[in-house]
């Protein structure tokens, strides 16, 4: 999960800093807003992916079920 | 306009429902069916964040300055990504010693050092304060705008402050237990983000699908306006200052976790880990969704009100102008939410950390422990009221004469200083409370100066040709220009010089300077999360009542009495029961329960006071931590040479197996094949004994033949694996069954196979498995009867595994052998009752475990047998 949250951290700092913003000047308002929604969905999907292996890793290194 | 006595009334109203909706959740909580205990309450309970700054400021802002009010969100929204890691430690240190602000977790790193607590309160509440002001400013504005009666302000303005302190007392302070949290607040919280949400989302929707025909039309009539001001606000101004947009996302990012009540929210009020990670991406999706519709509201205000208008206040003065009196009240009730709920949860945690960290010491050290906690309740409740009209006398006087967003800037600004201190501290083991204190002293000197003395200059508190008035003017101690370093933004300036100044006398002193046992304690148990056991062995010289007494006059008898009849529940003894252990275990304890109602360097204090640690005590302390601190360094080291050294011996020994096996086969080969020759052309020189004893030796061979190639079979499993990659099951197992075949046919055997999905493996190796599996379960069939056996999957929906499920209705077995089952060479039963090795189940396990998977079984004798085994599925 760190490296998973560390990644999309940098994403963030990298997409909404220059110069990204400086190439997307012509659309800046559209881009900020798209990015911003897509950086969500990222976050959502790396946290529930991260989640979801914990809990598959628990099973394996634990009882026998899943 | 309103009349002031309907807008005191729908204020009123509010205001009631919010005790209502505080009280509910309060009964709901008592009754142990709290509604705040799930992740969505806590996701928005932490949009407190969003305050008038937000609701009315940033379209003001946007008006002013294009897309500047944007960095506020992005900030946060990039920072919670990193909270799943790092909030969840700070709030597992947090519940574990019971730290209620920000200004007590700093003091607790650093040796529970009351002077570093200190140092942050002052910090905060001189920080704050024009944060509060920014609130009660726009209340007092929006009532103004509402009323068109500016006398009114100044008494609505105290009746607010009334009325939120009042809310604050009611619901934040009733009993001195601190580390119990507010649910009730926590709920009126969260009720209050989303009324400022629906509010501004509506107010948005009117101006953009009622008031124009859509953002195309908006868009279209600034560029037909011919404009310049409105178009250059559409993108230019981020190319012209990426400085202060990095500055302000910077600082944002650092806001989110230390202003005082983001701080109470997310740490204190959390209550459950696992919220954090919903929260981390449902809390920047109520960031994206507030923010929608400020650029319509501002460049819609700005277009019909050709700048006649402060665009702070436009979300109420488009739906008042335009005929939507209903509507503006909604949206006054939103941004009323906004600053109220700001203003609760921040005075709740500035109050307790004023009372921890300078009110309750100075009593202590006054007035010694007679009746502390009235005295103490009551005293906490004129802070409390105290906080809320220092707001309010900011707002009437410097606050006026500042824009919302350049207020709250200065608040996130002062709260950045924190993170130093506490970031690095959480870690690096070698800070200490010198380079804090001093790193902390140097940025807050650096901040105030640059953000205090040009406005106070300006306003004439501080006279130009006094000492500061000066040194502010000339080249050097500028402060809009430090150092005589131009160009940079005001932000970045301020910002950049206070860090910096802070992080050269953090690392410095740190670095010059020894940090006391106490400290060293408390780095062990932030960095490592190791927690130092108390001391033991020696007999302590209080007993049970004596900490009874302590806690009893800080806490309601009851309380206390909770607390002593949990430990001794726990330890399961009697008062007269407890060792030396013990009591020492329960001082620990109360002491932790004390940090909760007096902040955790008061409670040290105050244990320290009446229980002197003994001579030797604080040597075997010492010993203790520099015991723990060497030994975590040396089994880093250890650990990680006995994990190559287990590889290594590991490949030496599956290599060894393989070759050993291998080359065993041909020594043995000759053994038969001469065994043979014997028995053929000398049987008849033998006697019966001499051919006994031959075939006794040949049927010995045979039998080790067998073992080797058991033990080859065993070694290969690692030696010789393939690669992995998608596996049809269900053409593995066909597979597997047409080998078999004959077996089937001979026995009579019904196999039905289920659904099977594609899993992640080797390919061989898994019909090897599925091999073993299905002609054992074959094998160990009934003397009597039809073999039945059933394959098939079952997958929890959501896992990225898969449960293959192989059963028979054979003999069974006992479940206490099975661990012995899955071991090389372990047989339950005779060679003269069922043949084999008894590798074929260690086989299967050794393949399982390459998968990364599991296998167990379920079984009782005569019962048949159910074989599990949990693999990877192909994604």
């Amino acid at each position: 999960m760190t490296e998973r949250c560390l990644f999309v951290f940098f994403i963030g700092l990298l997409v909404f800093n220059w110069p990204l913003l400086d190439i997307f000047q012509g659309e800046i308002v559209a881009y900020i807003y798209g990015v911003w929604l897509l950086f969500i969905a990222t976050l959502a999907i790396a946290l529930h992916r991260s989640n979801r292996s914990v809990k598959a890793d628990g099973a394996v290194s634990g009882d026998s079920r899943p | 306009m309103i009349a002031p006595v309907t807008l005191f009334i729908i204020v009123m109203l509010y205001v009631l429902l919010l005790f209502g909706v505080a009280y509910f959740a309060e009964v709901r909580e008592a009754s142990g069916r709290s509604l705040v205990n799930n992740p969505y309450v806590y996701s928005l309970s932490l949009a407190v964040y969003c305050t008038s700054w937000t609701f009315y400021g940033s379209v003001g802002r946007a008006a002013t300055s294009g897309l500047m009010f944007l960095p506020i969100y992005l900030g946060p929204t990039i920072m919670l990504a990193l909270w799943p890691v790092v909030l969840k430690k700070v709030v597992k240190i947090a519940k574990a010693n019971r730290i209620t602000t920000i200004s007590d977790f700093i003091s607790f790193r650093y040796g529970k050092s009351l002077a570093l607590s200190v140092l942050v309160t002052v910090v905060a509440v001189i920080g704050i304060t024009p944060y509060l002001g920014l609130q009660i400013k726009a209340i007092l504005s929006t009532i103004i705008i509402f009323t068109g009666k500016g006398e009114l302000a100044s008494n609505a303005g105290v009746a607010v402050t009334i009325l939120l302190g009042l809310f604050i007392i009611m619901f934040g302070i009733r009993r001195l237990d601190l580390s119990e949290r507010h649910g009730g607040i926590v709920f009126a919280i969260a009720l209050e983000s989303l009324v400022k949400l629906v509010a501004f989302l509506l107010v948005g929707i009117f101006v953009t699908w009622h008031l124009f025909d859509g953002l195309g039309d908006i868009l279209s009539r600034t560029k037909i306006s011919g404009n310049s001001y409105l178009m250059n606000l559409l993108g230019t101004s981020v190319t012209t200052s990426y400085s202060e947009w990095f500055a302000m996302t910077f600082l944002s990012m650092l806001a989110i976790v230390f202003l005082p009540r983001q701080f109470h929210m997310a740490v204190v009020e959390n209550n459950d880990e696992s919220h954090i990670d919903k929260a981390a991406w449902l809390f920047p999706l109520y960031l994206l969704l507030i923010n929608i519709f400020v650029l319509p509201i501002a460049f819609g205000g700005l277009l019909l009100t050709q700048g006649g208008q402060n665009p702070d206040y436009f979300v109420l003065t488009l739906p008042l102008d335009h005929g939507s009196g209903s509507l503006a009240i909604f949206a006054f009730i939103g941004g009323f939410s906004a600053a109220t709920g700001m203003l609760i949860v921040e005075v709740l945690a500035i109050s307790t950390m004023v009372m921890n960290s300078i009110v309750m010491p100075v009593i202590y050290k006054f007035h010694g422990v007679r009746g502390f906690s009235t005295i103490v309740l009551n005293i906490k409740r004129l802070v409390v009221i105290v906080i809320v009209f220092l707001g309010y006398l900011f707002s009437i006087t410097v606050g006026a004469y500042e824009s919302l967003a350049a207020l709250g800037l200065k608040s996130f600004e002062a709260v950045a200083l924190f993170a130093p201190p506490l970031i690095i501290g959480l870690y690096w083991k070698r800070c200490n409370k010198y380079g804090a204190f001093a790193g902390l002293c140097a940025g807050f000197l650096i901040w105030l100066y640059a953000s205090f003395v040009p406005p106070l200059i300006n306003v004439g508190v501080i006279d130009k040709d006094s000492f500061i008035g000066i040194m502010a003017a000339s080249h050097f101690f500028n402060p809009t220009a430090l150092f005589g370093v131009w160009g940079m933004g005001k932000t970045l300036h301020t910002i950049f010089w206070s860090m910096l100044a802070e992080l050269i006398f953090f690392f410095g002193v740190s670095l010059a300077t020894r940090q006391s046992k106490e400290e060293e304690m408390q780095s062990l148990l932030f960095v490592e999360s190791y927690e130092v056991a108390p001391v033991s062995g020696h007999s302590v010289s209080y007993v049970i009542e004596d900490i009874e007494n302590i806690l009893g006059r800080y806490m309601g008898a009851d309380e206390v009495q909770k607390v002593i009849e949990g430990f001794l529940g726990r330890k399961n003894k009697d008062r007269s029961e407890l060792f030396s252990s013990d009591l020492i275990e329960l001082r620990t304890e109360a002491e932790k329960m004390l940090a909760g109602s007096i902040g955790p360097s008061l409670s040290s204090i105050v244990f320290e006071d009446r229980f002197v640690l003994t001579e030797a005590d604080k040597v075997e302390i010492a010993e203790s931590i520099e015991r723990v601190t060497e030994s975590l360094r040396l089994s880093r080291q250890e650990l990680s040479d006995a994990n190559q050294e287990l590889e290594r011996s590991n490949r030496e020994l599956q290599q060894f197996a393989y070759v050993a096996s291998h080359d065993l086969q041909e020594p043995l080969r000759k053994v038969v094949a001469f065994g043979d020759r014997l028995k053929t052309n000398y049987a008849d020189v033998l006697d019966e004994r001499g051919v006994d004893y031959l075939e006794r030796m040949q049927n010995a061979a045979l039998r080790m033949r067998h073992l080797i190639e058991a033990l080859l079979a065993y070694s290969r499993v690692s030696t010789t694996a393939g690669t992995m990659a998608e596996v049809s099951l269900a053409e593995v197992v066909h597979l597997v069954l047409s080998d078999l075949d004959h077996t089937i046919n001979e026995c009579g055997a019904e196999v039905v196979v289920g659904e099977l999905p594609q899993i992640k493996a080797d390919r061989l190796q898994i019909g090897q498995l599925l091999q073993n599996l299905i002609s054992n379960a074959i094998k160990y069939r009934k003397p009597d009867g039809q073999v039945k056996v059933a394959v098939s999957s079952f997958q929890q929906p959501g896992s990225s595994f898969v449960e293959i499920q192989v059963k028979d209705n054979g003999i069974g077995f006992d479940e206490k052998y099975l661990d012995r089952i899955f071991a090389p060479f372990q047989r339950l039963h005779s060679r003269q009752e069922y043949s084999g090795t008894g590798i074929g189940l260690a086989i299967c396990k050794k393949i399982v475990e390459r998968h990364g998977g599991t296998i167990t079984a379920r079984s009782a004798p005569d019962e048949g047998a159910l074989f599990l085994v949990t693999l990877p599925l192909w994604r």
